[in-house]
């Protein structure tokens, strides 16, 4: 009789451990957030609109194939509380798309967009868990290590001021954007690319993708 | 012209290729666990026609469609489900992606008004298992009767503040944490721009959030 009880016992509490052990791994939640702002030393100062950018910005030139470049772009946020990171960029946009009926807007096929390389890198993306967001390394140019993400959609260069960011229609389109990229020059207002910058060498390559301190 | 050192693909991940391209499955390397970054228009095959960044993430033992529909009426008080279609590509397989029209959406004003929207996929690779994922690309829509023919909805424009896709997502972050919910913010980066109908741009900040649902509604 004892020995009855003990094996029920035994076995009540075995399955009690199964149930909460099954229990416990059914629904990860995922890590809160602490609400902090971005710090100061974290990014560079937003520039006045009509100033140029703080930061080497670059471009495909004028037109990269029928694409003509048809928009400038200059956004600085403010950041967010408890956002691991806010917009600081300037952005070339290439070519024209239609917008769809009803409530849609659209991509243009082709974007360049520099970020100061202190706001962006290799390291900050993150998924669920803390996982990496998956890419996949693509060789260098000039010396600048490359990645792309999202199947080829999007391509990053790595140099040493800044982060390039180059999104496509198309994983062919974005590796000759690759292939024509070009500084702009540094002491100029939001305008046009220029186009008779010499296809010279980007600035010195970031030694290290994943991360860069900003100045502050 | 720039030389490029790019690395060359092995036979193997060229092999990989070529089925990928006969496939009926889109090949990986888009979001990981659920979907492409974007959204697409409807009338095509998930291909060059973005139009919005996805930028929540619903996720739990119970974060399926209808449950989620369920907590973003009850939480963010979000009814209403008018509003256009939209594509995706969404993670159906450990291996693959297919493009797939929306499931639902809800907003919290109604179609010549303006105001909050999302448009909700599920993600069938999850359906059936304890860690359920339901995307979302939540934004704010300004209802311009001039500046767009005819008149449309238009995501609110960059700004210092963010764009209307940031402020849907913090939207419904916000609601969801002062009903208790979990949530956690990523760096996704995926930060392209899209012209909207009254001529400007609109793109996320690069953030998405996940939002754990862990109970029934209702």
């Amino acid at each position: 009789m004892v020995t009855r009880i003990l094996a029920v016992c035994v076995l009540v509490c075995v399955g009690s451990v199964l149930i909460l052990g099954i229990s416990a791994t059914a629904d990860s939640e995922p890590v809160p957030t602490p609400l902090a702002t971005l710090k100061s030393e974290d990014l560079v100062p937003c520039t006045n609109p009509g100033e140029a950018a703080n930061f080497t910005t670059y471009s495909v030139g004028t037109k990269l194939g029928k694409h003509t470049n048809t928009e400038v772009l200059r956004r600085c946020d403010l950041p967010y509380p408890g956002e691991p990171v806010r917009a600081n960029y300037v952005s070339y946009i290439y070519g024209s798309c239609e917008i769809g009926d009803g409530d849609e807007g659209c991509a243009p096929p082709l974007e360049v967009q520099t970020w100061p390389a202190c706001e962006r890198a290799r390291g900050d993306y993150t998924v669920a868990g803390g996982a990496e967001y998956p890419s996949e390394a693509i060789g260098e140019i000039e010396g600048a290590p490359a990645e792309q993400f999202d199947a080829g959609l999007r391509a990053e260069v790595y140099t040493q001021d800044s982060t390039v960011v180059v999104f496509g229609d198309d994983a062919k389109l974005v590796r000759e954007a690759l292939d024509e990229l070009q500084a702009e020059p540094r002491n100029q207002t939001l305008a046009p690319p220029a186009s008779d910058v010499p296809a010279g060498e980007l600035p010195a390559p970031n030694p290290d993708a994943e991360a860069t301190q900003c100045a502050g | 012209m720039r030389r490029v050192d790019l690395v060359r693909p092995s036979l193997g991940a060229l092999a990989f290729m070529v089925a990928a391209l006969v496939t009926p499955l889109v090949a990986s390397g888009a979001f990981p666990a659920f979907s492409d970054p974007y959204t697409q228009k409807d009338d095509g095959n998930c291909t060059q026609n973005a139009v919005d960044p996805i930028n929540v993430v619903f996720a739990g033992s119970v974060a399926g469609l209808d449950n989620t529909v369920d907590q973003i009426e009850t939480h963010a008080d979000w009814h209403t489900s008018s509003g256009s279609a939209q594509n995706l590509t969404v993670r159906v397989s450990s291996s693959g992606y297919a493009c797939r029209g929306q499931g639902a959406q809800r907003a919290n004003n109604s179609l010549v008004e303006s105001r909050f929207h999302t448009r909700l996929w599920l993600i069938p690779h999850t359906q059936g298992t304890n860690d359920k994922d339901t995307v979302g690309d939540a934004h704010h829509e300004d209802f311009e009767e001039f500046r767009c023919f005819p008149p449309s909805h238009a995501v609110d424009s960059n700004g210092s503040t963010g764009s209307g896709f940031d402020w849907g997502r913090r939207e419904l972050r916000d609601e969801f944490d002062r009903a208790g919910h979990v949530t956690a913010n990523h760096n996704w980066g995926n930060t392209r721009n899209f012209r909207q109908c009254d001529g400007d741009y609109a793109g996320s900040n690069g953030s998405g959030v996940n939002i754990h649902i862990g109970h029934q509604q209702g």
